[in-house]
This record gives structure tokens, C-alpha cells and sequence, in this order.
């Protein structure tokens, strides 16, 4: 435990040191920003326009780790070599990913937390400017649980990175497959739906409906964690689909870490 | 120095130029934002849902400005608006509804620009409809349907059907069951304007019977009495009445109904009953 506490302190600290980190939050802000006076051009739903543009933008911030600095802190790690020196100390291959991935859990945590600052910062500004009535049905709860869900979204992903960087040998296939779990788990369940759906005027094979079927259960379903526009909308999310959904995300997690570990341990380093 | 001198030259000189080619480029962008206008329109509804991933409320926002732009440049060259682009920012509001149902700007965009501008009323009617669902609670797409009916198709009966729905949602306007009598009432069916405010009374117990609905209601019993009686009339005596007095005459009603505006109960060969006042006090 210690060995794994220690690799995500470190993680933690490593990724903290990226400029690019800031760079990302300043121009996240800065995107908020401007966000509240577009949202001047809108007709009525001012409070619905600032939260879409400024969840996305969380969003955005939040998939900023798993597509740049989780391929930096990892797969560069094992590509460079630099492995090694951790590695020499008495922490093992298993210890080693889950650390970083608690070192992710941390980072992406606390830039989409502050993001959440500026999303507040932006409704407060845009009920400033438009006055309060537009911002009637803003609700803070269907807000945050919108937004963690989104954050659990994005630690599958920071999940899937440490299991592409272990069975690949370049960042940039790894980098690459992570967008394409990310594509997939957001296409797959309407995919599934469209299948569900019997048009009679066109065919589809039994093969492509037993592809799709072993697929949504290999990907996981991302659309389902995309509650921004119920939020947006001001309309609660029930406590029973976040549960639903945090455990879902938590097995799923634990499942490609586990996968990864498997791989690691036998993959030749040298 | 001699660098600095020539720098500066450079530096002058480049944004020279670019100040220069600022009008080039801005209509360069005009040319852009008239073609994403028409391709966006083409863009299959399944294709933008699917390619917008977890972003379609902003996706829809985006879309929304654009069909915002392009009414505004409308606007601002005081150019006609062709039938085939009034096509595309259906078919854009379309997309932007399928986008996100639930969103209020495009449909209140449909009532102001398809229906008053572009007199396609079925579309903003479909539109409308596809919000209703969208939006259950909100009795804004209901009244826009209604009044699309009313004043532009006519449709007076369709018109207080679909106000009456309005009124019935939490939250409408507390004249909406007296304007929906109204609009009944000139689709020249008193009874049904009788019984729809009578049932909307009973159904909406919150409604206080103000002094205007009782007068509204005493004129609507007043006008549909007369009616009824015109009807007999002409069953029993094979022809149509020419006044109220006849009616009165040949005793199919007792006494001329009270007209609570003050206004003068008239009969329309087609037996319809209505009042100089058009239920508007009259001032004496």
C-alpha cells in the first residue's frame, strides 16, 4: 500500500510540475469567460447556455489528462526507460500502475475541481449581468452530480491509458487507442439502441448484431455518465442512477487495472 | 539600432497590411458562414447526435448562434430571405431541437421567424409539437400553436384547443381559460366556448372566478342560448330567423338575454350570434 501511495504522491507531483496543465486551466477559464457573454445573445435559456458551454469546458479540461499528460506520465515512461529507477526500489509492476493511476485520480480531480470554481464564478457573473430570473432553475445538486459523473468518465479513461501503455510499446498507439475507447463508449450504446429498433426494410446480419452484443460489454457505455444537459436544464438526477453509475465505473476500472497488471508483469521491460 | 530601425519598419509594415486586408477578410468569412449555414442544415440529425459525443448541449448552442447569424445578416442587408433558406433554418432548428429537446431559444425562434417571417406555420407548428414533449410543463409551446392557429390558419377550434391545453399547465397566464372562450367563441361555436370555459372552471379549481370570467361566461350562455334558438327556428319553421326580435316574436326565447358588455346581440345568416361589443365593455 505504501509502495502505491508513494508512485501516486509522485505521479501527483510530476504532473503538477507540466505547464501545460496551466495553460490548460487558463484557457479554460478564459473559455468560461467568454461563455458568459455569449450566452448574452441567447433569448431566454441564459443559465442553460452558460452551464452547456462551461460543463463541456470541464469536461474538456478533465479529458486534457487522459489524452496528453496520462500518455506523458506513463507510456513516455515506459518508452523513455525511465521506469527503471522506480522500479529498482521494492515496488512492484502492479504497484507501480495503480500508483499512477491514483496519481491521474488526483490530478484530474483537482483541475476539474477548479473548474467547478469557474463554473460557479460564471453563473454568478452571468446573474450579475442578465439578472436572476434567468437562472431560476439552476440547481447546484443535478450540477455536481453531472459533473462527478463526468470525472468518473474520464478515470475510466485515465483506466484505459494505463491499459493501452501496458500492451503497447509506443505512446502513440496508446494515445491513439485511448480515443478510440473514448469514441466507442460514446457511440456504443446507440449502436446497441439502433439494433433494438426493427426496421423492416433493412436487413441486418446476425453477425454484426453478435459483434455489437460482445462489444457493449468489452467498452464501457460513456454516454451514460453524460448527464450535462439534464443539468443544464435544471432537472435532478436521481441518487440511485449516480449510484448505479459509480459502481459501474469503479468495477470497469478495476477490471482494466487488473487487466493491466496481468499484462505488465509479463511484459519483457528491457 | 539599425535592427531595431528595421524591425519596427517590418512591424509597421506587416500590420499595414493586415489592417489593409481586414475588409478582404471579413467578407472571405461571410462566404464561410453562408455555406456552414447550408451544410449544417444537410447534416443528417443521427450523424450530429452521434458526432457530438458528450457535447450536444453546447453543439446546440453553437447551431443556435449560427441560425442567429444568419437571420442577422438577413436582417442587416435587408436582403429576401429565398424559400430554400428558409428550408435550411428549419431544418437547422430542426437539428438544433434534436440536439437538445428540451432547449427553449429555437422554439421561440420558430414562432418569431418560421411563422411570422417565413408563414411556414406547419413546420413551426411541428417544431412546436416536438417541444411539447420536450417540455411538458411549459405552456409557452401550447399557446404558440394555439395562436398559430387562430390568427394565421384560421383554425379557431384547433386554436382554443390547444390554448386550453395551455391553460391547464401550472403556471399560464389566469386569462388564458377567458382567452381560449374567445377564440372559440369567433370560431363561431358559442357552446363549445360555453363548455370549455364552464369545464376549465371545474377542472382548475385555483382559477378565481373573477367578475370578468363570470361576465364572460353570463355573455357566452346569453349568445349560445340564442343560437339554440335560431336553430329551432329554422326546424320548426323551415327558414332561417332575420333577428333576435323574430326569435323573440315567434317565442322560441322568452327575453332577449342580458349582453353583460352593454353591446347589441346580432344574428348572422349563417345563425351564428355575436355582440356589437365583441365582448368589450362598452363605454357609455
Amino acid at each position: 500500500m505504501r509502495g502505491v501511495y508513494a508512485v501516486a504522491l509522485l505521479s501527483f507531483k510530476e504532473g503538477l510540475r507540466h505547464r501545460v496543465l496551466y495553460g490548460v486551466l487558463l484557457a479554460a477559464l478564459l473559455l468560461m469567460g467568454c461563455t458568459v457573454l455569449v450566452s448574452g445573445f441567447f433569448l431566454r435559456d441564459i443559465s442553460k447556455v452558460i452551464l452547456d458551454f462551461c460543463m463541456a469546458t470541464v469536461t474538456l479540461g478533465g479529458l486534457t489528462i487522459p489524452f496528453f499528460l496520462a500518455i506523458h506520465l506513463l507510456a513516455k515512461d515506459i518508452e523513455r526507460r525511465t521506469i527503471f529507477t522506480l522500479l529498482t526500489r521494492p515496488i512492484s509492476r502492479g504497484q507501480y500502475l495503480i500508483g499512477k493511476f491514483f496519481g491521474l485520480f488526483l490530478i484530474t480531480g483537482l483541475i476539474m475541481l477548479l473548474l467547478t470554481g469557474g463554473v460557479w464564478l460564471c453563473l454568478w457573473g452571468g446573474e450579475f449581468l442578465f439578472g436572476s430570473r434567468f437562472f431560476v432553475t439552476v440547481s447546484w445538486v443535478s450540477i455536481v452530480a453531472a459533473l462527478f459523473l463526468s470525472w468518473l468518465s474520464v478515470l475510466i479513461l485515465n483506466a484505459f491509458v494505463v491499459l493501452w501503455s501496458t500492451v503497447t510499446t509506443s505512446s502513440f498507439l496508446a494515445t491513439l487507442l485511448t480515443l478510440f475507447s473514448y469514441v466507442i463508449g460514446h457511440s456504443i450504446d446507440d449502436v446497441v439502441r439502433f439494433l433494438q429498433v426493427e426496421v423492416t426494410m433493412i436487413k441486418i446480419s446476425d453477425s454484426i448484431r453478435m459483434t455489437v452484443d460482445v462489444v457493449k460489454y468489452l467498452f464501457p457505455n460513456l454516454a451514460a455518465f453524460d448527464l450535462k444537459s439534464a443539468a443544464a436544464h435544471g432537472l435532478s438526477i436521481p441518487f440511485t442512477d449516480v449510484l448505479i453509475l459509480t459502481t459501474y465505473a469503479t468495477a470497469y476500472i478495476v477490471v482494466l487495472l487488473v487487466l493491466s497488471t496481468l499484462f505488465f508483469n509479463r511484459r519483457d521491460l528491457a | 539600432m539599425k535592427k531595431t530601425g528595421l524591425s519596427i519598419v517590418i512591424l509597421v509594415g506587416c500590420f499595414s497590411i493586415v489592417v489593409w486586408l481586414n475588409a478582404a477578410v471579413h467578407d472571405v468569412r461571410s462566404k464561410q458562414i453562408s455555406a456552414e449555414m447550408s451544410d449544417i442544415g444537410r447534416v443528417p440529425a443521427s450523424v450530429l447526435v452521434a458526432s457530438s459525443l458528450e457535447f450536444k448541449g453546447a453543439m446546440a448552442n453553437m447551431m443556435f448562434l449560427n441560425a442567429s447569424n444568419f437571420i442577422g445578416r438577413k436582417l442587416m442587408e435587408q436582403s429576401k430571405t429565398l424559400p430554400e433558406e428558409w428550408h435550411q433554418f428549419y431544418l437547422l432548428l430542426d437539428r438544433i431541437t434534436t440536439l437538445d429537446g428540451s432547449f427553449l431559444d429555437p422554439y421561440v425562434f420558430a414562432e418569431m421567424m418560421l411563422a411570422w417571417q417565413a408563414q411556414m406555420y406547419d413546420e413551426a407548428n411541428m417544431l412546436l409539437e416536438k417541444g411539447i414533449k420536450a417540455r411538458p410543463d411549459d405552456w409557452r409551446l401550447p399557446y404558440y400553436i394555439g395562436f398559430n392557429h387562430f390568427f394565421f390558419k384560421k383554425d379557431f377550434v384547433q386554436g382554443a384547443n390547444y390554448i386550453k391545453q395551455a391553460a391547464a399547465i401550472d403556471g399560464s397566464p389566469p386569462y388564458f381559460p377567458n382567452l381560449a372562450s374567445r377564440l372559440a367563441f369567433y370560431g363561431s361555436r358559442s357552446k363549445t366556448a360555453l363548455l370549455f370555459l364552464e369545464e376549465m372552471l371545474v377542472q382548475n379549481k385555483q382559477i378565481k372566478m373573477s367578475s370578468e370570467l363570470e361576465k364572460r361566461l353570463v355573455a357566452l350562455q346569453g349568445a349560445a342560448q340564442l343560437e339554440d334558438a335560431a336553430f329551432l327556428f329554422m326546424q320548426q319553421q323551415g327558414r332561417k330567423a332575420t333577428s333576435i326580435d323574430e326569435l323573440v316574436q315567434n317565442g322560441f326565447v322568452e327575453s332577449i338575454p342580458t349582453e353583460p358588455y352593454g353591446g347589441q346581440w346580432r344574428l348572422h345568416p349563417n345563425g351564428r350570434v355575436d355582440s356589437s361589443s365583441n365582448f368589450i365593455t362598452v363605454e357609455k
